[in-house]
């Protein structure tokens, strides 16, 4: 069995610091024991203690109140009562106090009746909160406010979204945009009004906003996809800037705008791998003939071309691991030519995510590049190492991935057939993960890694877990189901387990599995005999008839007596005889089983009383079979008799069977008026419907890929469940038209805004400070800035209304060269060296989103670098990025940047003095200018 | 085919609706909503199932019940439970859980039952601001402990002195700015950053000691004591050494794809840099072996069977290092599991200790 280590070692630090070892950081688990919290937990509490406590005037004592009823809360009991208490505490200042309050609020504001009515008295409180100075209580306010489910209170949760959308701080405006969900759910009719706010938070321009943005989108109005037009180049942009879970939003979201908005880029290579999976899953279904059909497919998929390319590849194998991933059409170039290039765009300013340390990021990625990519090789590789790569983690992670892995490589076996190795089950392992490896490691079945998997999944059968090894051993049927020149060895090594396995739930599944082989026809000529030998040698062991027991029992003298089998292995031996043994079967090497097959049949008839269900359908399947096939003979009789005993049997389904049977076999039991013409055709029809040819059944490799499954989104949790869940959105298909690009263009709107952003419009590096900085102007007032300017509402409210008109002026002015400039400047960037090294660093900060922004003051004038210079003396700058900046940063690192830095030398040294020795902020190219 | 009207009303994903820890033991320790309430009859459901397995940790991370899908995270002995009605990236929610997890160590030592009793009120101000109508708000450590003062013994003190508590009744700046993950103006008399390269090695040997497989991983952990916001670098003598890699937020990922150098502006702290995948041409044999043997002889009936392991040390050198010296090796853990059927053993080791599990049939030698 295996084993894993795992050890550690602690190496060097290859780097310029110096490596010294961690200090221990632990230091506060050591003494919680002053005053500590559990009391209000494991006491009772005294109610009339608990209002004195909350009508305290003082804050400390308030607090002991709210926890004992936040501890009541925890404890899963009804603390509903204090609510009138605890409404009057919505007044207090302290934070603490306030918070619980809150808390306190929002658990149990549409409780009842009465909750519901003392809660309308706290919103002036709210109100009153809500034009604060202070963002956070502002914020506060806005989002306890919307969590309250009182209808009563919509047209004013409405108005205070609206209103804190304008805010100057980008922290209210999330929660802004957090909110609008929680009125969605509440009054669906309050839709268009949400709309237009998501649409106005969606030209926001700082990062923080965006995310919850997006998310609001998703849950609003997911298709509504003219207000995301405008957003998308942005979106693309700002990937790498936004939060982590924002990202995973916004990827999903983009995904089904980019099936909605551009054409399939690789459509040819789409449908031939469907193909190609659901052939391989079907493969040795048909035996010979099949085989041929399922080669013509792989042709089809390896060729660019597609279709007609049939004959002349016959010969062509599998993809080896070194050429992994060449499968995919050739060369990324030509295809990623024809791409729009605002797909392009997503596609690229999301491969870098792959590095994220969140998986939720990586397998967003991986999801968006396996529908809407191209299918490129280099693309492929990056992927598969990535999606390997998060495996390693939790186990809770491991599932998702696995099962998002398992899907995946049905259709796109070379993603993971590099990684073979990582998918070997450990003894760690927990179930879910082994059955999920087990369901991989047969999907990456090819020519040239079989020896290893038949190897790896013959470790597994010694393992202790059962139903693990059940689950290997259907695993060994589908690879030798899809890899006829391993069959043999495949159905050899089930023959071999059969005969010596002692568990019977094991011994079961083999029968069934190699049952299925046979009927697939997948089971080698060679070994056709003798297998079948086996398994009817099994099958009259276990039968209790006891003369042939004694008959066998001389054979197998000396063996340990084998258990029972169970009733699905017996049933499949009875098919089996059923199927081989009639006198019609044209299948070679069957003459042994045809000799027997009455025999069989005589002995089963015995003891079909006692039989499970099951196996009485399978006897009466038989003797059908036998008795249409040899009429006249030995047999009639005891086909008859089982007819009989079918007929008065105790299920119904069986006596219904035993009537069709006897129709068919041309015979009656019914007395008086029948039409023996009718049954006489029915009789000389018989022997097509039961001894025809039968096509054989599919062993699915996988959840997806086969028509009629359904084909639910990787990574979406409809297809952990199998199932689609509410608010599950399918991928829209790629439309068959390109649709408009141009919708992404923001022309239209440039005519309109200039008029609003005033005198910013001259330069474009301007435009971008203010979108930036709108924003930032209040918020920097409550920060450290000197800047006294109190951002009253109507200001911010004006400030962030031209802040996006401006940004979109500006975009629209960099929109044209921004494609092709983007990577131009990107390449020669890393061509040159020192001359460039300004520019680079301005660069970096860019792709950081690091836009500090700077004061009013230097808005005129300002350029990036000067934000940048004067970023340490106040490093609040807000997670804003000038929707321009990143267009205009790659464009910056050519002639552009000179300017900027021009302004630079005279903004700098107030910015160094003021920091010190932090000014190794600004990365080397800003230490040098400063020097 | 759906309707025009349908498609109107259709409404996309949402989020957590509610999230409840468990401790091991099955009681509830901090249950909290953001979408409306989740009755508490769903941890019973959780329960149940649960308690249909072996090792609670088996169970499957995502539970389906009548009315909700329960995504539930298990670490360090407690259970943490999120329910979702309708269709949400579930990798979201599980990082996300792990995240709380992670915070909460951060803040308590250790997530603990009695930690977190300890400390209620301050678990809920946290879940309080790490989420907003079911969606993450403020994961960064940084930040959080800008705005929630992490608890310690002076901190208690001075507040039951004073009556303050430890809640900041502003936002913190680093917050809203463009690193969410560094608090602004932190300040230290002596700079100083350390760095910790912890590199595992997982490997399956077959049954005659031959290696299956092998990886390497590793990740460096930082304790970042630096004043400002200070702009850092760190180089590899041997970049092509990483075969794959994630890397904290702060890390600019371009400039690494570029360079292949690690640019950085720290949080505050201790945080995890970066892991790694280390590329290994061959499979890179683990420091020590472990030979085993079973012999069953059941000619007599008797039952009885033997194994013997032996574990020895391996020459290694270390990946990156040539060797000068042998590498240490320390706490050294073997862990047998014997099959169900076995109902005693009798184990001696000449070297360490060797504990047997009658419940679980499993022995951990510990060699030291």
């Amino acid at each position: 069995m295996t084993t894993s280590m795992t050890s550690s070692m602690v190496a060097a630090l290859p780097s310029s610091m110096t490596t010294v070892t961690m200090s221990s950081m632990s230091k506060q688990a050591a003494g919680t024991v002053v005053q500590s919290e559990a009391h209000f937990l494991e006491e009772t509490m005294n109610p009339g203690r608990v209002r004195q406590y909350l009508n305290n005037s003082k804050d400390y004592e308030k607090a002991k109140g709210m926890k004992w009823l936040l501890a009541m809360m925890s404890k899963g009991r009804d603390a509903s009562e204090f609510f009138s208490d605890v409404v009057k505490n919505v007044v207090v200042k302290g934070v603490e106090v306030k918070k619980m309050v809150y808390m306190y609020l929002v658990h149990y504001a549409d409780f009842n009746a009465s909750c519901r009515e003392l809660a309308l008295l706290s919103i002036n409180s709210f109100q009153k909160d809500l034009a604060a100075s202070n963002q956070l209580v502002r914020a506060m306010a806005l989002r306890v406010m919307s969590s309250i489910r009182v209808p009563e209170i919509i047209q004013i949760q409405l108005l205070a979204v609206k209103k804190c959308a304008n805010d100057s701080s980008p922290y209210v405006r999330k929660c802004a945009a957090n909110a609008i969900p929680k009125i969605y759910k509440m009054s669906p009719d309050q839709k268009e009004p949400l709309e237009q706010i998501v649409e106005k938070l969606l030209r926001d321009s700082s990062c923080m906003v965006l995310g919850s943005a997006v998310a609001a989108f998703a849950e609003v109005c997911p298709d509504k996809w003219d207000i995301m037009h405008r957003a998308y180049r942005k979106l693309c942009h700002l990937l790498a800037d936004v939060d982590e879970w924002a990202q995973i939003t916004i990827l999903s979201v983009l995904t089904r705008y980019l099936r909605t908005q551009f054409v399939d880029p690789a459509p040819a290579v789409r449908d031939a791998l469907k193909a190609q999976a659901q052939q391989r899953s079907a493969a040795g279904a048909q035996a010979a003939p099949k085989k041929v059909k399922r080669r013509i497919v792989k042709k089809a998929f390896y060729s660019d071309e597609e279709d007609e390319s049939q004959e002349e590849e016959f010969e062509v194998k599998l993809p080896t691991s070194a050429e992994v991933g060449s499968v995919f059409t050739g060369g990324d170039q030509e295809t990623e030519g024809d791409l729009d290039p605002d797909h392009r765009l997503l596609l690229r300013s999301s491969l870098p995510l792959l590095k994220s340390r969140n998986s939720g990021v990586v397998l967003a990625v991986c999801s968006l590049h396996y529908y809407c990519g191209t299918n490129s090789n280099s693309t492929g590789t990056a992927l598969g190492k990535a999606l390997v790569r998060i495996l390693r983690n939790a186990r809770e992670i491991q599932y998702v991935v696995l099962q998002a892995i398992a899907t995946m490589a049905t259709e796109r076996p070379q993603l993971f057939i590099p990684f073979l190795a990582d998918f070997y089950i450990k003894a760690t392992d927990p179930q879910f993960a082994r059955s999920l490896k087990l369901q991989v490691l047969t999907a990456l079945t090819v020519d040239d890694n079989v020896d290893m998997i038949l190897r790896e999944l013959q470790t597994y059968i010694s393992h202790g877990d059962k139903d693990f090894v059940r689950d290997t051993v259907r695993a060994v049927g589908r690879v030798a189901d899809a890899q006829p020149d391993v069959a043999e060895k495949c159905v050899s090594g089930l023959v071999a387990l059969l005969q010596c396995s002692t568990i019977d739930s094991v011994t079961d599944t083999v029968v069934v599995v190699t049952r299925q082989l046979i009927q697939q026809g997948a089971c080698p000529e060679s070994l056709l005999p003798q297998t079948l030998r086996l398994l009817v040698l099994l099958l009259l062991e276990s039968t209790s008839a006891s003369d042939l027991q004694a008959e066998e029992d001389e054979d197998a003298e000396g063996k340990k007596p084998r258990p029972p089998l169970l009733p699905s292995a017996k049933a499949s031996c009875i098919w089996l005889v059923g199927e081989y043994g009639v006198p019609t079967c044209a299948v070679p090497g069957c003459d042994k089983i045809k000799a027997v097959a009455g025999d069989v049949l005589r002995v089963m008839a015995q003891t079909f009383t006692e039989e499970p269900l099951e196996v009485k359908i399978q006897i009466l399947n038989l003797a059908v079979k036998l008795g249409v096939a040899r009429p006249g003979s030995e047999i009639t009789p005891l086909t008859n008799l089982v007819l009989e005993l079918s007929r008065y049997d105790l299920d119904y389904d069986l006596r219904d069977r035993s009537r069709f049977a006897t129709a068919l076999m041309g015979l009656t039991s019914e007395d008086g008026a029948v039409d023996n013409a009718a049954l006489q055709s029915l009789r000389q029809k018989a022997s097509g419907v039961m001894l025809g040819v039968k096509m054989p059944p599919l062993t699915l490799l996988g959840d997806v890929a086969v028509e009629g499954l359904n084909d639910l989104t990787i990574g979406s949790l409809s297809s952990m469940m199998h199932h689609e869940l509410n608010g599950y959105l399918s991928l829209p298909t790629w439309p068959d038209i390109q649709p408009d690009p141009a919708v992404r263009d923001t022309n239209m709107e440039k005519k309109e805004g200039v008029v609003g952003v005033g005198g910013t419009g001259s330069d474009s590096d301007s435009d971008s400070d203010a979108s930036g900085k709108g924003g930032a102007d209040g918020f920097y007032d409550d920060g450290s800035d000197s800047d006294s300017d109190s951002g009253s509402d109507s200001d911010s409210d004006s400030d962030s209304d031209s802040d996006s008109d401006s940004g979109s002026d500006e975009d629209s002015d960099e929109d044209s060269s921004e494609e092709e400039s983007d990577e131009e400047s990107d390449e020669s960037d890393s061509g040159e060296e020192e001359s460039d090294e300004d520019s680079d660093a301005e660069e970096e900060y860019n792709e950081e989103s690091s836009e500090y922004s700077s004061s009013d003051e230097e808005d005129d004038g300002a350029s990036k670098a000067a934000k940048m210079a004067a970023a340490p003396t106040s490093f609040s700058g807000f997670g804003s990025y000038g929707m321009n900046s990143m267009g205009s940063a790659a464009p910056g690192a050519g002639a552009a940047s000179i300017d900027p830095f021009g302004g630079m030398d005279s903004l700098l040294p107030p910015a160094t003095g003021a920091t010190g020795g932090m000014g190794g902020a600004m990365g080397g190219g800003l230490g040098d200018a400063s020097e | 085919p759906e309707g025009l009207s349908q498609v109107e009303f259709r409404s996309g994903q949402t989020m957590i609706q509610s999230i409840f820890m468990m401790s091991r033991t099955g009681e509830v320790l901090i249950e909290k909503h953001w979408r409306g309430i989740t009755p508490r009859s769903v941890c019973d459901v959780f329960w149940d199932e649960a308690n249909r397995y072996a090792a609670k940790e088996d169970a499957p991370p995502i539970i389906y019940t009548s009315k909700y899908y329960l995504i539930s995270v298990f670490r360090d002995d407690v259970f943490l439970i999120a329910s979702v009605t309708a269709e949400v990236p579930p990798l979201l929610v599980i990082e996300f859980l792990h995240r709380i997890i992670d915070i909460y160590t951060e803040y308590f030592g250790s997530v603990e039952e009695q930690n977190i009793k300890d400390n209620f009120s301050t678990c809920y101000q946290l879940l309080e601001e790490m989420m907003d109508n079911g969606y993450p708000l403020t994961t960064e450590p940084n930040a959080l402990k800008a705005m929630i003062k992490p608890p310690s013994v002076m901190g208690r003190v001075h507040s039951y002195a004073t009556g303050k508590s430890g809640i900041s009744d502003d936002l913190a700046e680093g917050m809203v700015s463009s690193m969410p993950w560094r608090k602004a103006g932190v300040k230290y008399a002596q700079n100083e950053i350390y760095m910790d390269i912890i590199e595992e090695v997982d490997a399956i040997v077959d049954r005659n000691g031959q290696m299956v497989s092998s990886e390497v991983t590793g990740m460096v952990q930082a304790n970042s004591r630096l004043s400002g916001i200070p702009d850092l670098t760190m180089t590899f003598i041997d970049p092509d050494v990483i075969d794959d890699c994630s890397f904290h937020p702060c890390v600019r990922y371009n400039r690494f794809e570029r360079d292949r150098v690690v640019s950085f502006v720290p949080p505050d702290g201790a945080f995890e840099l970066m892991r790694y995948r280390v590329n290994t041409k061959a499979n890179v044999s683990a420091p020590i072996y472990c030979q085993s043997q079973v012999m069953f002889n059941d000619s007599q009936n008797t039952g009885y069977g033997r194994i013997s392991i032996t574990v020895g040390q391996k020459p290694t050198s270390s990946l990156i290092m040539p060797s000068k010296g042998t590498m240490a090796i320390e706490e050294v853990a073997l862990t047998i599991p014997f099959p169900k059927a076995v109902r005693t053993t009798n184990l001696t080791v000449n070297v360490g200790t060797c504990l047997y599990d009658e419940a679980t049939k499993v022995a951990k030698w510990t060699i030291g």
